[in-house]
């Protein structure tokens, strides 16, 4: 049986399957393409500590900083990255943190996680299309820096650094982190 | 009439209004319409690779499927030069079974 | 063309019906080993999911397909795109961490945003009740792959309850009563 409607039906399977191919193909071409870059970021040395309410009745260390940030992240584009969300995230340990003495004597290879924490204090969408060039002159962050606790005064292994998560129009989001950049915290509010 | 359609009353409605292609005009719809679509995403892919926009090579296909799809969906005369040549309907129920089976 | 299906049941034998319906429960069975065996792969419940809401545009939108993995070796960084359960929410949470907190005995505190959302997920009351952080036992996995639009029959499904009854009922019929 060869209707108008079956006609159809095969056109658009046929369409279908070939998109994917050629989706597929897309994914392929830009597979093994390296995703780094060396953005500079430095911070302003003023960082003000201070004790302040985030949710809850504890009180908790609040950092406020300010940063220069430049990077070109033209090159991340190609023809499978639909964007690019560029973050930069305050990375420390802290006294709660007892592990990483036991990280630090145990041998490299062993797989315990790294204790850690994380706050990301600034991101921004770059969308195809949009200028990938970041030069921002102190900036300050996006979001507020609050410490689960008091581990902020006084931080010797502060370090800030900057990632970006690729999102292609097909294919893996890949987190890619550049250098670090170490910041010591202030020993007073 | 050997292209009568069952199903819907409508569908089979619509569908009658067609005339039908013939067997040969179907495999050459179906090489039409694969051709047409392969060569539009061949050169889409070479495209949008070239503009480093993989939008591009979807509009390419995309136009590709409207090609293929006015080309093949309507029963063109192309597709009807070879029409069956039916034989001659032998009285009683004998002939009417084997135009059922070939429908 | 109903009845042209029925008429290809109607010419079975006993042993054929029998085929047929063992078909049908290979296919299903088929399927059920690749979700399980990508369970098995990826460490992570459920593997695939689908973006059922607009809170990650314009990296997601409705319909995109994710592939996920949770290993359970490799730690949840901050930026990672993670996917969580909530309580009394039937659907699972798709968005991005911003801050983790994991302390000496392991256990990990993260907070999640979406990228269209103006406050993080504390804030906007994404979370249960009283719920401050995500913890390791609400993870599904962390999305690894990206396919836009293959989702959009799910979100169909998922609009109209109806269309998920008369897709499936329909391709089981076609694949009981249809002969190869």
């Amino acid at each position: 049986m060869n209707t108008a409607l079956s006609r159809l039906n095969a056109v658009f399977a046929f369409s279908l399957s070939v998109l994917a191919s050629l989706t597929f193909l897309c994914f392929l071409s830009t597979a093994f393409v390296d995703k780094t870059s060396s953005p500079s970021i430095s911070v302003h040395p003023e960082v003000i500590l201070r004790g302040a309410h985030d949710f809850g009745l504890d009180l908790k260390d609040l950092a406020t900083l300010k940063f220069d940030l430049g990077a070109n992240l033209s090159s991340l584009f190609d023809w499978n990255t639909k964007q690019l969300f560029v973050l930069v995230t305050a990375h420390y340990r802290t006294r709660n943190n007892v592990r990483v003495t036991v990280v630090d004597v145990l041998p490299v290879t062993h797989p315990l996680p790294q204790p850690r924490n994380q706050v990301v204090l600034w991101d921004r969408i770059i969308r195809r299309g949009d200028s990938a060039i970041l030069d921002l002159r102190s900036a300050a962050t996006k979001y507020n820096f609050f410490d689960d606790g008091r581990g902020l005064k006084g931080n010797q292994n502060m370090t800030l650094q900057v990632s970006w998560n690729v999102v292609p129009i097909a294919g893996r989001l890949p987190l890619i982190w550049s250098s670090q950049y170490s910041l010591p915290f202030p020993n007073s509010y | 009439m050997g292209n009568f359609v069952s199903g819907t009353p409508l569908i089979s409605y619509i569908a009658n209004k067609f005339p039908s292609m013939d067997y040969e005009g179907q495999r050459l719809a179906e090489k039409c319409y694969q051709w047409i679509i392969v060569l539009f995403g061949v050169v889409g892919f070479i495209w949008g690779y070239f503009c480093q926009q993989y939008i591009q090579t979807v509009y390419v296909l995309g136009a590709g499927v409207l090609l293929a799809t006015l080309l093949v969906i309507p029963p063109w005369p192309m597709f009807r030069r070879h029409p069956l040549q039916w034989q001659n309907s032998r009285k009683g129920r004998q002939g009417r079974q084997d135009k059922a089976k070939t429908s | 063309m109903l009845e042209g299906i029925f008429s290809d049941v109607s010419r079975m034998n006993k042993r054929q019906k029998f085929y047929q319906a063992l078909n049908f429960g290979m296919i299903v069975s088929s399927a059920l080993m690749i979700w399980k065996g990508l369970m098995v792969v990826t460490g992570s419940e459920s593997p695939i999911v689908v973006v059922l809401s607009g809170s990650m545009e314009p990296a997601f939108y409705r319909g995109d397909l994710l592939f996920l993995t949770n290993n359970r070796e490799d730690p949840v960084q901050a930026g990672e795109i993670l996917v969580f359960k909530v309580k009394e929410r039937d659907i699972p949470i798709v968005h991005r961490v911003i801050k983790v907190h994991e302390s000496a005995d392991g256990e990990v505190k993260i907070l999640t945003k979406g990228d269209n959302n103006a406050g993080d997920d504390r804030a906007g009351m994404i979370y249960a009740p009283h719920q401050n952080w995500v913890t390791k036992s609400e993870i599904i996995g962390r999305a690894r792959g990206y396919l836009p639009f293959v989702g959009m029959v799910t979100i169909l499904m998922n609009d109209y309850p109806m269309l998920k009854y008369v897709l499936l009922g329909g391709l089981a019929v076609f694949v009981l009563l249809h002969r190869e």
